[in-house]
Parts: structure tokens; sequence; C-alpha cells
């Protein structure tokens, strides 16, 4: 049985990384948290906008929570204002129940923003030393979450590095892990096929109704996802039919039965390929997957991109030799050997299901060496309160 | 060389990586070699078994559409003799 070293965690799955978040709680307090992350760059720190009252803000506060929570957080400093719309106290409740070692501060508490940055930076200085001297433990596969997302996608992608990634989430799925399929506009047209590998007729009835939500509100913005593909330029590519089309996005989840579909941000608690009702947006869909507790992420990518996680490590597949070669900085793996006959899928779906165990035990993605943080919520509605 | 991506064993189409012209002998990696006959340009499908008028096209190991004409190996299929089966039922 394969394992990683990873970092046990109480009530929660284990991570692969030992982080400290600092997270503000409020957007009044996004650049203290900015000035005591430029003092201390072990730290993970993003930023966000408050998103006002009812649904959205308590999806806002959710994800989160969700995020904040991820097994790769080995401790969170919560940053907010500590006014009454702050956060931090409901922030604080979710991940200490979660068994994230948690602390909340505030701007009020401080009498202002220097004294507030000398005391985050004072308590990270100290949390990160500690974190980094924790030690790594050997983890069963089955802990491991692990989430695929495409962008980027080009005539490549369908054919190379999306059945390569498809076939390291079937050995991991063997293993007793979980993979994560999202972006279901993705799958429109193909909702049908995708269903039908539920592992029950009301797994797949939830999946066939959340593409069908995302269709309709799609429609409402008065587009057609279903009649207009495959695009012409896909046609000239070579692609025939949308199910064609949607199957080449899928198959970087590979053949496994469906085991659940989840909202966005939630945590899957069925292990196997798992179907997360994420926006096609790359780093909203990245967000949503790190707030369910993915631990790492392996992206395909046919143009290339940067985009990582700032919580879970992201490994960067290419689809072709081009992109491979060109953006080599950013790109872990190339599965254009597939293409020219000099490798099959197998060969780089191995290659990138040992990426996936030894990243989980340590080893550094290219997004993490170029520092990537991308990091951002989506919004149910405009903000009508504050 | 010229490259046919089969890209599961249930399937009646691979998809030619580079375009070539029809009458050419290619290469179909674990099937016997087939003589196209049509060009097929770069990123399209060439079939690799005989389907019926009205049965299911496959690739991923998925139905990806209906054969709208007979289709014979080696034949280019795209949408001249390979049409949708919508999720809906509808054909476009």
């Amino acid at each position: 049985m394969t394992t990683f070293a990873g970092f046990p965690r109480r009530g929660r799955r284990a991570g692969v990384r030992n982080h400290l978040l600092l997270l503000p709680t409020s957007e009044a307090t996004n650049r203290a948290v900015e000035l005591a992350a430029a003092a201390v760059p072990e730290a993970v720190a993003v930023t966000h906008f408050n998103a006002g009252p009812g649904r959205a803000g308590s999806f806002h506060l959710d994800v989160l929570a969700g995020f904040a929570s991820n097994p790769n957080v080995g401790h969170v400093v919560l940053v907010g204002l500590g006014d009454d719309g702050d956060l931090g106290p409901a922030l604080a409740e979710r991940t200490a129940a979660r068994g994230v070692p948690t602390e909340y501060t505030t701007l009020l508490e401080h009498r202002g923003q220097a004294p507030l940055v000398e005391h985050v930076v004072a308590r990270a200085s100290r949390l990160v030393t500690e974190l980094a001297a924790a030690p790594r433990h050997p983890v069963a596969l089955g802990e491991l979450v692990v989430g695929t997302e495409c962008g980027g996608s080009d005539g490549y992608s369908g054919l190379t590095a999306n059945p390569a990634l498809g076939h390291a989430v079937d050995l991991l799925v063997a293993e007793g892990g979980t993979g994560l399929l999202c972006e279901l506009t993705e799958v429109i047209g193909a909702e049908h096929l995708l269903a039908r590998r539920a592992v029950s007729p009301e797994v797949g009835d939830r999946l066939t109704a959340a593409v069908r939500r995302w269709e309709d509100l799609v429609i409402g913005f008065g587009e057609d996802l279903r009649g207009s593909q495959p695009s012409p330029g896909n046609q000239d590519g070579g692609l025939t039919t949308v199910e064609e089309k949607s199957l080449g996005g899928m198959a970087k989840g590979g053949t496994s039965p469906v085991v659940d579909v989840v909202g966005y941000g939630v945590e899957p608690q069925t292990n196997g390929l798992v179907v997360m009702d994420t926006p096609g947006h790359d780093i909203e869909q990245l967000t949503g997957m790190v707030a369910g507790g993915v631990q790492v992420v392996v992206f395909t990518t046919g143009r290339g991109t940067p985009t990582g996680s700032p919580l879970a490590p992201t490994i960067k597949v290419s689809t072709n030799r081009r992109t491979g070669e060109r953006l080599s900085d950013h790109i872990d793996i190339d599965a254009g050997p597939i293409a020219e006959g000099t490798a099959t899928k197998a060969d780089i779906g191995r290659r990138i299901f040992d990426a996936i165990v030894a990243t989980a035990s340590g080893a550094l993605t290219r997004a993490e060496q170029g520092g990537q943080r991308d990091f951002a919520l989506p919004r149910l509605a405009p903000s009508y309160g504050s | 060389m010229t490259i046919v991506l089969v890209l599961d064993e249930r399937d009646d189409v691979g998809v030619c990586i580079d375009g070539v012209d029809a009458g050419v002998t290619i290469a179909v990696p674990g099937r016997p070699p087939l003589a196209t006959r049509h060009a097929i340009p770069p990123g399209h499908k060439v079939a690799v078994r005989p389907v019926a008028p009205g049965a299911p096209v496959h690739k991923y190991g998925e139905v990806i559409g209906v054969a709208t004409t007979a289709i014979q190996p080696g034949d280019h299929v795209h949408t001249h003799n390979l049409d949708t089966v919508r999720a809906d039922g509808v054909t476009a």
C-alpha cells in the first residue's frame, strides 16, 4: 500500500504542508495582513472583500471557514477589525471546532494598524518556526483528496494531459484516495454519461440537476452553452459533437464510479471520485476545491499558466511539448510525449500519480517555487448591503 | 511517422495527431495497420472499425454520437457522418 509522508491532524485529514495562514476577517484588515505577511514570507496570506449580509454573506463565511480548515493549515491567525460586522468570532468558532489551532486578534484591540501588525508579525515569526519543526509521518492515501482542473485548454488537452490525469486519479481511487472533478459547465452535453457512472440513481440525479442549474443560469444571461458547442474553432480542430468535447474535459477525472456530488467548497465525506459543483473560472474553482479540503491539485494546461493555490501544492501538466518547454518554470510534467507516440497515457498517468505522492510528501511544485498565491471567491450576487 | 491515438480499447475511432493523405497506410498501436480512405486533417478522427448507419460511435470508451452513414475503417469521421445524441435526447 502506498503512503505519503504527511502531517497527521486530530479530527481532520492529514496535511501535506504545515502552513501558517494569516487571514483577514474584515476587508478593513487586508492591508495589515499584507504588511505582516511581507515581514514573514513563510506565512501564507490572502485578502478578500466583504460580501454583505444574507445568503451571500453566509456563503462567504462558509468558504472562508473551509479554506482556513484545509488540512494543509497547521495554525490560523485571524485578523479582524473587531466591530459588529467582523467575521472573526464566527470564523474562529468554526476553525477551532474543526480542530485547527486558531487565534483571533483585532485592529480595535490593538488601537491601530502599526501595533496590530507588530503583534501579528511577532506571533507569526514564532509560529512558522514551530510549524516548520513538526515531523512528517506515513499516512495512507485514503486521507488524500486531489483536485483536478484544466485551464487554457487546447486541441491536445482531451488527448494527452486530461486522459493521463484521469489515469492517475484511477490509480489514486484504487488505493482508497479521493479525486475531485469540478467545473460542471464543461460537462454539459455529456452529463448523462457521467450520471450513468454514479453509484446510485440519487447521486446521478443530483449531478444532472446541478448541471441543469448552470445551464439555466447561463441561459438567464442570454447565452446557450449547449447549442453553441462545439464551437466552429473546435470543429476545425476535429471535435464533432458536444459530448465528445465534454468527454475530453471530463477525462481528467478518470473512469471510477461517481460516489457523491458536493457543493462549492464542501468537503467530501466519501472516498472515491467526487464531483464538486464549481464555476468554470480557474481560480474560483481552485479556491472551492481547497475550501473543500483538497490537499494537492493537478492542473492540466494547453497554453500554459502559472496558477497555483496558496495552500494546496498545484502540479501543472502541459498538454504538448512546446508549452512544456516554453513555460518550463511553470510546468511540472509534460504529457506531450503521448501525442508523439513515445509514451502512453498509462506512462504519464503513473508519473502524475508518483508526483502527487512525492508532492504530498514535501516535494515543492513549480507553482510553490514561484510563490503563486492565487485565491478568488465567487459571489452569489452583487452586494446589496454591508 | 503518422500517429493515431486510440484513447480506449472500446473506441471505433482514433485521432490523427498530424494530418495524413488518403490512401496512406497508418500504424494504429495495438491494432492492425489500416489504409486511409480520405485525407484526415490534423487532430481529426479516423475510423479504426466499421460502424453501421445509426449505430453509436465510441471515443473515450463512451458514445460521442451516432453514425449517419456507413463508416469504414480508414474513413474520416466528422460532421458529415457523425451526429450528436444530446443529453436532452434532441438530435441537432
